[in-house]
């Protein structure tokens, strides 16, 4: 829907350009001051915008290279930032997809099945999805220290009791994926019913073929938020090797002594494989939001 | 799911079941009877345990004197008490609401207007967009580093104006006890402004064709059309939108952890940060656990009716 009719049509449509770009700028300086800030030697955080000398040191030690420096020192990575990079793209990967899996299936259910207290349970997910774990991460501690000692790999710092913690941000999910269910025309699943397919089949091949791109959204949504999860990820992993690189880019900042460049390579490292997520599912981002969001 | 085997879809088509899955059909209808429970277990499960669950332990350790480790014995509610005559508790919530009010209301401004407007044939609108949405990707903790050193005074706005040669500006909101929220507000709109009009675009975008034509062959002029026609259709968006807001605004912790650090002071705590530090810094868990009930008492209290209005209307229309 583009609504440029009528005669003041191109003032409009310039006006509108001049807001756009000014915005964008807003937008991108900070990215560029990141950028910047990485590129520049030693880590001194002023500076102009240009580095005026372009040095490598900081992006050689995120990557795990030592470097030396002009006057023969050697600097040592600080951090396995690789390895936390690692650890971010495994949990956010796993708890994305198990996310997907879940949330996919009660969704359809919500949205095609007639069961006792739908709507009650409906009600109540979106309600206590509003009880962010952040305040709930004494409970998830105690929840996870028991259940180590049980189950060593789902306990405190192991990379599955960190996935099981995020699994309990899937009803937004849940509604999301639910409203483009009710999207689709439940005739086409009738006619596919009257051909003799049982539910499940229906489901798997005229359903969710159809649901791909709020499929997409939920995916790049869940991975996103699981990479950049602090709190939760701070409380749960305890031992370096076991950091995720949100949680450990902290380490950059102590209060004595601030690592901006350091920091600034590792941060921009963080948003690589988020960026790379981004741009395969982007397409489908805006599309799928059109037909997701939360209908009643 | 051994029904599968009978059927070969071929591209998205079905094939009729042969007569010969009588029996398998006895079991497709066991299978209809009781797949919405199947399906919704796993999930229903996560979710009761993980909310419900965490919940329901949090109110128990709050009316504990838990204080390193969680302990059960019962104080019923003197931590409470402790946490309502706390003067940084006071300031924290203060915060929050001055924090979520301006984060919600500025964000969903900003995402419609820059929806309206890139809706408007904007050249490269799919760069353009990818590039607004873009921050929402970066952890809070970047946002909030990066934003310090723009907010610094020594280092970022205030010293550049000042290099320009005006040598009386000064910008301190960081390390101004009274400002030092608002910062908050600014990084947040930052990172949150790109999804809401995202969100917005999507909506706009699917807003039907001919409603517009007809105002317009009313002779609606265009902010009109947009203020009387096109919003009221956004609503279910909006509802959406602010859920979403009211959802990070509560979980800001890690903003203010890299931005502010809770300081000047505690000048610029959330309820968040204070719950963190009080239980695990300073091993108050009991009080911590209660000011987390405190805080989910208090979004309850703003969201339940709006939800119900919200689905109420929706029901009845």
């Amino acid at each position: 829907m583009a609504m440029v009719t009528g005669t003041s049509g191109r003032v409009r449509v310039i006006a509108a350009h001049i807001f756009m770009v000014a915005f964008l700028a807003l937008i991108l300086f900070p990215f560029l001051m990141i950028i910047s800030i990485s590129l520049r030697p030693g880590n001194f955080a002023s500076g102009s915008l240009i580095p005026t000398e372009i040095s490598f040191e900081h992006w050689a030690l995120a990557l795990g290279i030592p470097y030396e420096l002009p006057d023969g020192r050697v600097l040592q990575p600080p951090f396995p930032v690789l390895l936390w990079l690692w650890n971010s793209v495994k949990v956010a990967f796993w708890t994305a997809f198990l996310i997907l899996v879940l949330s996919t299936t009660s969704a359809y259910a919500f949205a095609r099945m007639h069961f006792f207290g739908k709507r009650t349970i409906l009600n109540s997910i979106l309600i206590l999805q509003m009880f962010p774990a952040v305040l709930a991460l004494v409970a998830i501690y105690a929840i996870f220290e028991t259940i180590g000692h049980y189950i060593p790999w789902l306990g405190i710092n192991s990379h599955g009791g960190l996935i099981l913690a995020y699994l309990g941000g899937i009803a937004l999910h849940v509604w999301t994926i639910k409203g483009y269910f009710d999207s689709i025309p439940k005739e086409i699943e009738d006619a596919a019913r009257v051909d003799g397919a049982t539910p499940f089949q229906t489901f798997r091949y005229v359903t969710l073929p159809m649901a791909v791109p709020i499929l997409a959204v939920v995916f790049v949504l869940a991975f996103v938020m699981a990479i950049i999860e602090y709190p939760v990820a701070s409380v749960l992993m305890q031992t370096t090797d076991q950091l995720t690189l949100a949680v450990g880019s902290r380490f950059y900042l102590q209060e004595q002594r601030y690592l901006w460049g350091n920091f600034a390579a590792a941060a921009i490292l963080s948003g690589l494989p988020i960026t790379i997520v981004f741009l395969i599912a982007q397409r489908w981002i805006v599309s799928g939001l059109t037909a997701g969001g939360v209908k009643g | 799911m051994n029904t599968r085997a009978s059927v070969q879809p071929r591209a998205g088509h079905l094939f009729a079941p042969n007569s010969a899955s009588r029996v398998r059909r006895n079991g497709a209808y066991w299978l209809q009877a009781w797949l919405p429970k199947l399906v919704l277990a796993p999930s229903v499960a996560a979710a009761l345990f993980f909310v419900y669950g965490f919940m329901l332990w949090t109110f128990v350790l709050s009316l504990t004197n838990s204080r390193m480790l969680p302990s059960y014995e019962f104080v019923g509610f003197a931590q409470y008490a402790r946490l309502l005559s706390n003067d940084r508790w006071l300031v924290a919530s203060t915060n929050l609401v001055i924090f979520g009010a301006l984060f919600i209301a500025i964000c969903l401004a900003i995402g419609i207007v820059l929806a309206i407007l890139l809706d408007q044939r904007i050249r490269h609108e799919g760069a353009i967009r990818t590039i607004y949405l873009y921050p929402m990707a970066l952890s809070f903790i970047v946002t909030g580093v990066a934003w310090k050193w723009i907010l610094n005074p020594g280092l970022g706005i205030q010293q550049v104006v000042r290099d320009w040669g005006w040598e009386s500006f000064t910008f301190d909101w960081l390390v101004n006890p009274d400002m030092a929220v608002y910062t908050l507000v600014i990084a947040g709109v930052w990172q949150a402004s790109g999804f809401v009009m995202a969100l917005f675009l999507a909506g706009l975008r699917a807003v039907d064709d001919s409603i517009i034509k007809a105002a317009q062959l009313d002779g609606a002029s265009l902010p009109r059309i947009y203020w009387r026609v096109v919003l009221p259709c956004l609503r279910p968006v909006l509802f959406s939108a602010v859920m979403i807001l009211a959802h990070i605004a509560i979980k800001s912790f890690d903003l203010v952890v890299a931005l502010t650090g809770g300081g000047p002071g505690y000048a610029s705590d959330l309820p968040a940060t204070f719950m963190y530090d009080f239980s695990f810094s300073r091993s108050q868990i009991g009080m911590g656990a209660a000011s987390a009930m405190m805080m989910l008492a208090g979004v309850l209290a703003i969201i339940v009716p709006y939800l119900y209005s919200e689905l109420r209307s929706r029901d009845r229309g």
